[in-house]
């Protein structure tokens, strides 16, 4: 069981990692969430929404780089977050 | 190698998606740039953001506090069943300050405001009403005529029909008889003129046949008794020839015998003086 600060602390971070991506455009985050959270391949996810591989690539790319530019502006760092509790 | 390639490969690399030659290349190009390993860098640090997230997200059930410690009062079954409770009781409580009276009797329902009033079927009831027996009588009555009525109309179209019937099938028996008597008349008619016709036709054809054929048959006869008669004469003519030809050889044959029988008795006739005037002069 985590103590009451560290779970504190993840929802935090859940809710503002859910912001981030709700910032994102569609295309780039139905691709992030595809990759991150469900694992499919590059593949797969080409084959999914019918476009090619390196357009999935490339949308991950910008959809990945525009998380960092926003996590950056919140201050959310791997630092920031304790990681290795 | 471009920007995009470098995008989706970078991409690649991070998720473990790039393999063999691709890979090897693209490890070369990191140790060359060191820019492409910063950004790398930072692409791992945020995935280690998200994925630690991620994590404790799916570790954790999903109503975070307390799950099992839950106040029986707060579970949605108690919850509904004591707000389906609570409105019954405040519509109870209205139904009862407005008055309201809700009855059933006899499927049906009635509602009210204040005091019952009584439903209209009683009202009806009191109307004074023809007695069944009148009714009947009624029913009867226009029974009776509308079975007359129909009873006369069908009875005449019946007559109307029959009559009908009978004239037309008079007619048309009539008219079948004349046509069939008419037909057969016709027809007898036409085949005597048709056989007479072709024994005619026969006779004819037959007649011509002989009279052609036996004319035929006599010129033929004749141009060959013809014919015959000129084959003969030739005949004769060349026999005579031939005869004369004979003759005249004939005559010629003797005439060079005679000659030369005379001239050798003359050279016989010579030789025996020329002998008899040796032997002399012997």
């Amino acid at each position: 069981m985590d103590n009451p600060e560290r779970q504190l602390q993840q929802r935090e971070l859940s809710d503002v990692l859910q912001g981030a991506l709700l910032e994102l455009n569609n295309e780039q985050r139905e691709v992030v969430i595809m990759k991150e959270y469900e694992g499919l391949k590059f593949r797969e996810i080409a084959e999914v929404l019918n476009i090619s591989e390196n357009t999935v690539k490339s949308r991950m790319y910008y959809g990945l780089d525009g998380l960092r530019k926003i996590l950056e502006r919140k201050k959310i760092t791997k630092e920031t977050i304790g990681y290795g509790f | 190698m471009d920007s995009k390639g470098t995008e989706s490969d970078l991409i690649a690399y991070l998720y473990g998606e790039l393999e063999g030659k691709e890979k090897e290349s693209f490890e070369q190009y990191l140790l060359d740039n060191p820019e492409a390993r910063e950004e790398l860098e930072k692409f791992k640090q945020l995935r280690s953001v998200m994925g630690n997230v991620k994590d404790k997200e799916v570790i954790a059930p999903p109503i975070f506090v307390g799950d099992h410690h839950q106040r029986f009062w707060n579970a949605p079954y108690f919850k509904t069943v004591v707000s389906i409770a609570a409105s019954l009781l405040v519509i109870m409580l209205v139904g009862k300050f407005i008055g309201m009276k809700v009855k059933y009797s006899d499927n049906q329902l009635s509602m009210s405001f204040g005091s019952i009033v009584e439903p209209y079927i009683e009202a009806r009831q009191t109307i004074p009403a023809l007695t069944s027996a009148q009714v009947q009588e009624m029913i009867n009555t226009s029974l009776n005529q509308n079975n007359i009525a129909m009873q006369a109309s069908w009875s005449e179209t019946q007559e109307k029909l029959d009559a009908s019937v009978k004239s037309n099938l008079a007619l048309n028996s009539a008219k079948i008889d004349n046509l069939v008597r008419e037909s057969s008349a016709a027809s007898q008619e036409q085949i005597q003129q048709f056989v007479s016709g072709l024994q005619t036709e026969n006779m004819q054809l037959v007649k011509n046949y002989f009279q052609l054929t036996s004319n035929e048959q006599k010129q033929y006869i004749e141009s060959l008794l013809v014919d015959f008669a000129k084959y003969l004469q030739q005949q004769r003519n060349d026999d005579l020839q031939v005869v004369q030809t004979k003759l005249n050889s004939l005559e010629q044959n003797t005439d060079v015998f005679k000659q030369e029988t005379e001239q050798i008795l003359t050279s016989i006739i010579s030789t025996v003086g020329n002998k008899k005037s040796l032997g002399t002069r012997n």
